[in-house]
């Protein structure tokens, strides 16, 4: 994650819809991503890629499942967090001026954050190994259970969005993130 | 600072969410998302009488197909139907904004070339 490039001598930042800081490349230099962007990018795939595992219940198994909804409550927190910026300041602009597509984002954005904290708590309540196995005893229940299934697949549907109302953000980093540095590409 | 702050406000948020979903839980509202023994998502374990003596319950459902072993790979279809769920809505979301910025980059230029849109004489 460090980030020891010379100082440019004009930096210059944008910040996306979401908030994201993208470094701008001008040059061949200047074509290294800032850390923070590194960071935003990575994590975003992580918490992409442990849902869609998480999700596959028949394929983890119990076990995998809670512990990798716990990593992915954890990792969640810290994603809010960085984005905590992104938030308020869109909330502020909600009364006022705001573009449609901000607006449908920060919808999306709003029931995501309602339906997956209720989804992760429900199943931190439900759970049936990880929790045990730190001598937790969840509380358990029917509404509980039927929560955790109901909020994971309106889950699913809203996070196909919610990454999809990025996607020009995720392929002009993603193909600077994965791209080989020059000098190595050219030995 | 600033992270902690920011974390302090997300654990506030996070915290009233899950206040509001213990409400749910008792009020008359609950029965919307109780679990009526669909097929997917975890049940809890027998219990009572059926547990202690070790009575089998008769698997059904999606959680109970699978033990707690871990990874089963002759479930990876599962995960495959995952991908092409998230896929399609993803693709789905794409393809309606390139089309919606197409139309709109089409509504500039035409409206570039031919002044009297602009109310220019």
């Amino acid at each position: 994650m460090a980030h020891s490039a010379p100082p440019s001598p004009t930096p210059h930042a944008l910040i996306d819809e979401m908030g994201h800081a993208t470094a701008v490349a001008t040059s061949p230099k200047r074509s290294r991503v800032r850390a923070r962007t590194r960071l935003d990018f990575w994590l975003d795939l992580v918490l992409l890629v442990a849902f869609i595992f998480d999700y596959s219940f028949r394929f983890t198994g119990l076990t995998i499942h809670e512990w990798i909804g716990l990593g992915f409550g954890i990792s969640l927190m810290v994603h809010l967090t960085l984005h905590w910026d992104w938030v308020l300041r869109t909330t502020r602009h909600l009364a006022g001026h705001l573009a449609g597509r901000e607006r449908i984002r920060w919808i999306v954005d709003l029931a995501l954050l309602l339906v997956m904290t209720l989804c992760v708590a429900s199943g931190v309540l439900i759970s049936r190994s990880a929790l045990p196995a730190i001598g937790i005893t969840p509380v358990g229940g029917e509404f509980w259970t039927g929560l955790h299934t109901t909020t994971a697949d309106i889950t699913v549907a809203l996070i196909g969005v919610h990454v999809a109302l990025s996607w020009r953000w995720i392929l002009s980093v993603g193909r600077r993130v994965l791209r080989r540095p020059a000098n190595r590409a050219a030995r | 600072m600033k992270f902690l702050r920011h974390l302090l406000a997300v654990l506030v948020v996070i915290s009233l969410v899950v206040s509001l979903g213990f409400l749910w839980s008792h009020s008359g509202a609950a029965g919307l998302v109780a679990d009526g023994g669909g097929d997917r998502g975890p049940s809890r374990p027998p219990s009572g009488a059926a547990a202690t003596s070790g009575a089998s319950t008769a698997p059904s459902g999606r959680f109970d197909r699978r033990g707690n072993s871990g990874i089963s790979l002759s479930n990876i279809d599962d995960l495959g139907q995952t991908v092409v769920v998230l896929g399609l809505i993803l693709g789905g979301v794409v393809a309606i904004d390139r089309t919606r910025r197409r139309r709109r980059g089409a509504t500039r230029r035409e409206r570039l070339m031919n002044p009297q849109l602009l109310g220019r004489p």
